[in-house]
């Protein structure tokens, strides 16, 4: 009996320790930044020391984590951005830890003051952490290293600054362009480059649109998303909002959409949740659609041989535009920026900095991932050489960003909500084109009053 | 047979199922600790009594610790954040106390209603089929046949699969261009029609435009993937009537059947008075986990079309990580509480009405 109850006891320890020394090790885990400043070499004068790092102080010894998401090629240019930064900033260490679900682990590590000091931050984000106080600015280390705000193309830098002050620099962008397959292109008798109108990409889908059934081929893989064919209505001249009031179901915005919409109804494209893909790039590497309408994030996905399309050849053009029109799309960037809370301000700024400066982007240019923030850049030879790129590249010059039309960064998300909305009302048929952007422009109105 | 229902305050059925097994072992752990020993008397035996529970706490402490951490912790702090502005950052310095705003703001939330309304439908139909379907399968599976054995394999195999792979091998199925559509000779896009199933009726009798959306049914996309549902649920209730079943005597049987009631008379008035109990169990159980249906949501429509498959469980967590404004922690939490106690509400009329004699 004794021994039974020995047994019991031992058995309830044993399962008991391990919890315990779980808890233990969570908590010293999810200190923020516990390693201190070393400092071992340099001369601890009073923390006055300055070590020269990338061309500005910084304090020296310091220990920086850098976190970002990203699919493997990115990881690899963050830990290659990381290394190189070292070597430019000798004393100072930067550790890249790479995320996975970008938005919840960021938000997660914000609230329980476990963010890193150097992150990506999107548009979302900047307009969920800048009001807060949370992101660290960095005008000052800019005017230190002598960077102008003019060295980057305009309105990615302006998504990141708010009430005069920089939080984030862009590190790339990416606008959209239409991906086109040269091969379906070549077999229904279409030279790319002659569509540069509305109806030359109408007449280009119908013509590669092919057989029946489950099998068939679409000429063109359709988004209802509005940051794709919202890029359409800037195309007619028109804006999405003006004095803070709804401009976008005008005759212009309803005959944007209405163009959007006609692929479907005459049976040359097709959404890509009908054909079964989660995104268009998906439908485009499976050859269910001969063009796409993507940004350059669709270079890696069809040069990774997961995806079956290493030997997919492809081409890209601008997006075509209507008879009178003028040449617009929309532009995505991401930004790097440094945490408000951190132990080492002077050595994140600098981290920043040198992240999203001209020698670290040039370095991503080749990877055809995205496109330089650096204006000088975009004249690479690299350019020159290849095509796809150079219309990426290009559209830095008239792309415009949903951050600044659509209501600025915190009302951003329920704007497009609205807009979303609405094409799925359009492309379900429950509604037309004019009066479901009648009802969007009256709650997108409703969210701008607030 | 004694049975506690655990309820999860946060969307997660699967999770839900396994905390009643989890309190179901705890039982079986105090029974056999308490049945070894002979019972002495007086204060020897209160002594010892006394230790053994000591013992058995310690065994189940693994089991309370972390539930009074990750369940009844995290639960407090939801109720704490249901009555502020907390926001998508958790920036919990700037979260304001605005008392029961969340909570009034809910029931005027047009997403919210709809989603309420979306998830009774859902309730409603997956529950009633669900039950109907295990029972019918489980006495099926009950007959003495040759190779019962491989059958009962065979049909449980659906609920082993994770609902993540169903639901993919139904986003499939479903397809425009799926194998549905290729067997019934059809091309209609099952998850993105938003057309209600009984619009057609309202619109027979000329109400179709005053009659509210609720009332005109839950949308095809929606019954689309109750059918998913139900499918993959019957399985598993199906175990527990077969249990039930292979507990009844054969003797009961004989005596009714001196008294004529063989067959359909037998199970009406033998079979389903005794699977009382666990029919109020497996609708209790199907009472929790439709009102919190979140995965297939996730995976198949993600509320779509129109919000017509938006459910409670999906809005509360696109409120709790959405993006801008729309990220709203406080409110979502409010919701959560509200979808806690419809479903405790629900579940308490139903244990009333099954269990009555």
């Amino acid at each position: 009996m004794n021994r039974t109850r020995a047994f019991a006891l031992a058995l309830a320890t044993a399962l008991l320790v391990p919890l315990i020394a779980a808890c233990g090790a969570g908590t010293t885990q999810t200190a923020p930044t516990t390693a201190p400043a070393t400092g071992g070499e340099a001369p601890a004068t009073g923390g006055q020391a300055a070590a020269n790092c990338y061309g500005l102080e910084v304090e020296p010894g310091a220990t920086l984590r850098f976190q970002a998401a990203g699919n493997p090629t990115e990881q690899q240019l963050y830990t290659e951005g990381a290394a190189r930064f070292m070597e430019a900033c000798p004393g100072v260490t930067l550790t890249f830890e790479p995320l996975n679900d970008y938005q919840t682990q960021m938000k997660a590590a914000f609230a329980a003051g476990t963010a890193p000091d150097v992150f990506l931050l999107d548009g979302e984000l900047m307009g969920a952490f800048a009001p807060n106080g949370l992101l660290l600015a960095l005008d000052e280390a800019m005017a230190a290293k002598g960077v102008s705000p003019s060295s980057y193309f305009e309105p990615t830098l302006t998504l990141y600054q708010q009430d005069g002050k920089t939080y984030g620099l862009p590190k790339d962008f990416n606008p959209l362009v239409v991906f086109i397959n040269t091969d379906l292109a070549e077999a229904a008798g279409v030279d790319p480059a002659s569509i540069t109108t509305w109806d030359d990409w109408k007449e280009a889908a119908a013509a590669m649109t092919q057989g029946d059934g489950p099998g068939k081929q679409y000429g063109l893989c359709l988004n209802s998303d509005i940051l794709r064919s919202g890029a359409f209505i800037f195309q007619t001249g028109n804006d999405f909002i003006v004095d803070n009031q709804a401009v976008f179901n005008d005759a212009n915005g309803v005959r944007a959409i209405e163009f959007w919409k006609s692929f479907k109804d005459e049976g040359s494209g097709a959404l890509f949740g009908d054909l079964g893909k989660g995104w268009c790039g998906e439908a485009f590497a499976g050859r269910n659609t001969a063009m796409a309408v993507e940004g350059g994030w669709i270079v890696p996905f069809l040069a990774d041989p997961a995806n079956g399309a290493t030997d997919l050849n492809y081409t890209a053009i601008p997006l075509p535009i209507p008879d009178g029109g003028e040449q617009a799309s929309w532009l995505f960037t991401n930004a790097f920026a440094a945490n408000a809370a951190t132990q080492y301000p002077k050595a994140a700024a600098a981290a920043v900095l040198f992240l999203a400066g001209p020698e670290n982007q040039q370095a991503l240019i080749s990877s055809g991932l995205a496109q330089p923030t650096w204006k000088e850049l975009a004249n690479d030879p690299y350019y020159t050489d290849n095509p796809v790129a150079r219309t990426l590249v290009e559209a830095g010059n008239y792309g415009r960003l949903a951050d600044s039309v659509l209501g600025g960064p915190v009302k951003k998300g329920d704007v497009i909500a609205k807009l979303n909305e609405a094409q799925e009302r359009i492309f379900l048929d429950t509604q037309s084109v004019q009066e479901a952007l009648d009802q969007a422009a009256q709650e997108v109105n409703e969210i701008l009053a607030r | 047979m004694r049975l506690r229902y655990g309820f999860a305050l946060f969307p997660c059925p699967s999770r839900a199922r396994a905390r009643s097994l989890s309190d179901q072992t705890k039982e079986v752990l105090v029974a056999t600790t308490s049945k070894v020993s002979p019972a002495p008397s007086g204060s020897r035996a209160r002594s010892l009594a006394r230790r053994e529970a000591i013992t058995a706490y310690l065994f189940i402490a693994p089991y309370l610790i972390t539930a009074a951490i990750f369940t009844v912790g995290l639960l407090v702090y939801a109720f704490g954040i249901s009555f502020t502005d907390l926001t998508a950052t958790f920036a919990a310095a700037n979260a304001r106390f605005v008392g029961l705003d969340n909570y009034l703001r809910a029931f005027r939330d047009a997403d919210f209603l709809a989603a309420l309304g979306n998830a009774f439908w859902y309730f409603v139909i997956v529950t009633f089929f669900q039950t109907i379907g295990a029972i019918l399968l489980a006495v099926l599976l009950n007959a003495k046949l040759q190779g019962m054995r491989f059958f009962r394999t065979l049909l449980y195999s659906p609920s082993v699969a994770s609902s993540i792979v169903m639901s993919l091998i139904f986003l499939w199925l479903y397809l425009p261009t799926g194998f549905i559509n290729f067997f019934l000779g059809t091309d209609i896009p099952w998850l993105t029609t938003p057309d209600r199933i009984f619009a057609g009726f309202w619109n027979a009798i000329g109400l179709g435009e005053v009659v509210p959306a609720f009332f005109q049914g839950p949308s095809v996309a929606w019954v689309a993937i109750m059918m998913l549902a139900i499918f993959t649920t019957i399985p598993t209730f199906m175990v527990m009537f077969l249990t039930a079943l292979q507990d009844v005597p054969g003797y009961v049987y004989e005596a009714a059947a001196i008294d004529g009631a063989t067959g359909p008379r037998a199970f009406w008035y033998i079979t389903l008075p005794l699977l009382r109990p666990v029919i109020a169990l497996v609708v209790i159980l199907g009472t929790i986990g439709t009102f919190q249906v979140f995965d297939q949501v996730a995976i198949l429509t993600k509320g779509g079309p129109l919000k017509t498959t938006l459910t409670p469980a999906y809005l509360i967590y696109t409120k709790t990580l959405g993006t801008g404004t729309q990220a709203e922690a406080g409110f979502a939490a409010a919701m959560a509480f509200i979808l806690a106690f419809v479903i405790v509400g629900i579940t308490l009329i139903q244990r009333r009405l099954i269990e009555q004699e």
